[in-house]
């Protein structure tokens, strides 16, 4: 059995992810930014 | 006299310093803090040999008593509080008492004062160096040396020699990759300091009779310390990955009594005040033959 | 057996593409990319146990027979790294990539082209590591851990530095696509707490990877420019400091190994259940304990230095932090046992394996517990006790868990039933040789033998060759689970259910067997008494 899924539902879905990606995203670049500032700091 | 104190050290009542065929559990070892590791070995087996035994138990007889093939029917239930709150704190108390046990033996490994001698150790690839520092408040000079892998293991360990590493014994004991040209000489009774450094990667002195190990670290001086009970030889390996000979870098540490170690260390303090040989004079023409004209 | 065939579930009008270079190379599908993945780490699973054969055979007797010891030290280092990054960790995301989203209700992961790229960085970034062993200088030879100095005298530094990047960006990679789809794309009813422990497994594990690849990343990138570009990090000369890399490394170190083993602890929690007809025991309590083991061990990685002379406080903050771990562990196999209890248990491939995971497994936990305990550690550390430890933990943990997985899974996947009479041959023979194999070298850490050691004294003669002949056996026998896999995807004829299994429950199992190459386009209604956990209590 199925439910219906609408455009609604989908749109909330994509809405979700993007947001999800763009903290991890975020939060990736930002540990690497700071691997690489305290590289330079410490060099 | 080293053939007499090695035939006491395996004869003479002393458990085995080294390892033998089919050894099942390390060794109590021959220092005064030796029994810790030893003792902690023994405990913890024993708890998780308890506990093994209730789990595995309890797993083989509902293997048995709940098969479908014998017409068990499952059960539905998924909890039980009071048995949770039990295995959750009953672990909780046995690593306590672990726990306490533990940092008891590590706090006092950490005291290294009140030494009444240092030795230096450095690592290097691939072979160990030892410079005496103090013995009994006075300092010593110039006493140090260079042990390496003796030549029968060197020899026979190289890849295809056709060599039998069972041929390679002092006396009755195999010594195959545990032997070296110039041991470390310690006393007895002592509290001796190790000071250990690294002179090019990391590298481990490690003696299992003594109980501990520790990294020889470049830029880094490690501090240790021992108190050896009973005269013998006692054998060790290096336990940091070092490169292509890190399996053939042993230790060696002789325990004399004391009286035979300081008359040791005079004959050597005597061997470094010795004026070196004159430097023979320069010969240009055996110079040039041996650059080939 | 009505398990509402609808016609969505059936209507797979475009299936899978045509053509080869596209459907394997180009895909977007989470089950061909699954596929994918765990071909691979099947292979790399080979060629890592290819260079432990011949470590082995180089210590089935005391002395030099085969091989340089510089060589024997590019086998173990290269062993490991196949191990961790090529066969264990890609195996675990294999599976999760095929059965995430059918256990969760979604018609594929998140972000499926990203999917596509974190597997085809893989072929590649092994290539580059494997190509080493042929360099002239040969390839890493310092360990997998890499510590400098040591690991600074390889030329083959850079590119195995390069390897570990890609490596990691896959992971990374990976780990956001599983975040994602587990957060956003449940379908409507698959509560968090409704989800089976695998994928609840699997979303801890993705959050462990983004904390710690990145570390890893930096560390290597140390050791790089440590080499080549003029730095001191670990170089004392130049004010810097050899531990400083080992603190970096192991804070990598200890959640890796984590994310080598809570999915596994996801996997039992699935095939015990099934085999004894009996839901999980304590399932918010795994759950809880999963996360708890987590977090702790992001709190623990100097336990790996406890000889490097640490400040006195450091060793026992550490050992008493890493004694805690046992709690929520121990909390996971008592729910296993439990789970058993009272039952209606039958012994099919997958809950084989199961058991030996849960008996073998806690073995392995046993030496980790008397490893925790410092001045015991003085004496195993850099032994062969260390070395049984963690092949206790990895082999008869992690990868029993993911040859557990394949047995339970591959009729869902292919549509076949395997054969039941080679999986217990393969059983059989996996369980006895592996312990001939890393039993004795519990011994041999005890009467002293150190690790990554080529040749040995005589008096640790006898162990060896039994470990030896063990390692052949145990290799052997996998050649079994590979036919087995070939058979069932090509040759059995023998047709599998839809649920497969009499006891499974879950969303998965509402699927055809082989499940359709697009699924769940459409959400499934959640009917709680379908899902393993809909009746969560407590």
């Amino acid at each position: 059995m199925t439910q219906p899924m609408t455009d609604k539902d989908a749109t909330g879905n994509r809405r979700g992810v993007r947001r999800t990606v763009t903290i991890l995203v975020a939060v990736v670049i930002g540990f690497y930014l700071l691997a690489f500032l305290q590289i330079l700091l410490m060099k | 006299m080293a053939a007499a104190s090695l035939a006491l050290a395996s004869f003479g009542g002393v458990a085995h310093a080294d390892p033998h065929p089919w050894q099942l559990n390390m060794e109590p070892g021959v220092s005064t803090w030796s029994h810790v590791p030893y003792d902690l070995n023994n405990i913890s087996l024993a708890v998780c040999v308890v506990i093994g035994i209730l789990v595995f138990g309890a797993m083989f007889v509902a293997m048995f008593r709940f098969r479908k093939s014998r017409g068990a029917v499952a059960e539905k239930w998924s909890h039980n509080t009071m048995l949770e709150v039990v295995w959750t704190t009953v672990p909780v108390i046995i690593l306590v008492a672990l726990a306490y046990l533990s940092t008891g033996g590590l706090t006092s490994w950490a005291d290294t004062t009140g030494s009444q001698m240092t030795v230096k150790v450095t690592g290097f690839q691939w072979k160990w160096r030892y410079d005496y520092v103090s013995y009994m408040g006075k300092s010593i000079d110039k006493v140090g040396f260079m042990s390496k892998l003796d030549q029968q293991s060197d020899e026979t360990r190289q890849l295809g020699s056709g060599m039998d590493p069972y041929a390679v014994k002092v006396g009755n004991e195999n010594t195959y990759l545990l032997n070296v040209d110039k041991p470390l000489v310690v006393p007895v009774d002592t509290k001796i300091r190790f000071v250990i450094t690294g002179g090019d990667v990391i590298h481990s002195w490690w003696v299992p009779a003594l109980g501990w190990k520790l990294d020889a670290i470049p830029g880094i001086i490690n501090a240790a310390w021992t108190n050896i009970k009973t005269p013998g030889t006692y054998r060790g390996q290096c336990a940091e990955l070092c490169g292509q000979d890190h399996g053939f870098m042993p230790i060696v540490v002789v325990a004399k009594s004391k009286a035979d170690f300081a008359k040791w260390l005079s004959e050597q303090e005597a061997e470094s005040k010795k004026a070196p040989p004159p430097p023979a004079p320069f010969d240009a023409a055996a110079q040039s033959a041996a650059q080939g004209g | 057996m009505s398990y509402a065939a609808t016609h969505d579930q059936h209507d797979d009008h475009h299936g899978a593409p045509k053509n080869f270079f596209q459907r394997w190379c180009m895909s977007t599908n989470h089950k061909d990319i699954g596929t994918l993945y765990l071909i691979f780490a099947l292979t790399m699973f080979f060629i890592g146990g290819s260079f432990a054969m011949v470590i082995r055979a180089e210590l089935f007797k005391p002395g030099l027979q085969l091989v340089q010891p510089y060589f024997f030290n590019e086998m173990t280092t290269m062993h490991a790294l196949v191990m961790i990054f090529g066969a264990i960790m890609p195996a675990f995301v294999g599976l999760g990539n095929w059965m995430i989203p059918m256990m969760v209700g979604a018609p594929d992961m998140a972000l499926p082209r990203m999917n596509n790229l974190s597997f085809w960085i893989l072929p590649f970034a092994f290539a580059l590591m494997l190509s080493t062993l042929f360099l002239p200088g040969g390839g890493p030879s310092g360990g997998w851990t890499m510590y400098p100095p040591l690991s600074l005298q390889s030329d083959s530094l850079a590119y195995v530095v390069f390897a570990i990047h890609l490596m990691g960006i896959s992971s990374i990679m990976g780990a956001i696509n599983i975040i994602a789809t587990i957060l956003n794309m449940r379908a409507p009813g698959m509560d968090l707490l409704k989800m089976p422990v695998f994928v609840w497994s699997w979303l801890i594990t993705a959050f462990l990877l983004i904390a710690v690849m990145p570390v890893l990343a930096g560390a290597v990138t140390m050791l790089l420019t440590d080499k080549y570009f003029g730095t001191s990090f670990f170089n004392p000369g130049g004010g810097g400091d050899p531990v400083l890399y080992q603190h970096v490394f192991w804070f990598f170190g200890h959640p890796e190994v984590y994310i080598m083993i809570l999915p596994a602890f996801g996997i039992i929690s699935e095939i015990i259940p099934t085999f004894a007809r009996k839901p999980i025991f304590g399932y918010k309590a795994m759950v809880f304990a999963i996360a708890s083991i987590a977090f702790l061990s992001f709190i623990v990685w100097a336990h790996h230095m406890f000889a490097v002379g640490l400040p006195l406080g450091a060793d026992i903050f550490f050992m008493y932090a890493t004694m805690l771990i046992a709690v929520p562990t121990g909390v996971k196999v008592f729910n296993w046992v439990s789970t058993m209890w009272g039952g209606s248990l039958t012994f099919e491939t997958p809950m084989l394996f199961a058991i030996a995971f849960v008996i073998l497994f806690t073995i392995g936990g046993f030496s980790g517990l008397m490893l925790a305990l410092v001045p015991a550690d003085f004496q195993y550390q850099d032994t062969y006790f260390v070395v049984a430890h963690f092949h206790y933990v990895l082999v008869t943990g992690a990868l029993f868990a993911i040859i557990g997985a394949t047995y339970y899974w591959i009729p869902k996947w292919t549509g076949n039933m395997y054969s039941e009479f080679w999986g217990k041959v393969h059983f059989w023979n996996s369980v006895v040789w592996v312990n001939v194999l890393f039993f004795p070298q519990h011994f041999l850490g005890l009467a002293g033998m150190p690790r990554r050691i080529p040749d040995y004294n005589v008096a640790f003669a006898n162990f060896n060759m039994i470990s030896s002949i063990g390692g052949f056996l145990f290799g052997a026998s996998q050649l079994i689970f590979l036919g087995v896999l070939i058979h069932c995807a090509f040759f059995s004829k023998k047709k599998a259910a839809d649920r497969v299994w009499e006891g499974a429950r879950g969303l998965e199992w509402t699927l055809p067997s082989p499940a359709p190459h697009h699924t769940f386009d459409v959400p499934p209604v959640i009917h709680d008494e379908e899902l393993a956990h809909g009746n969560v209590h407590a």
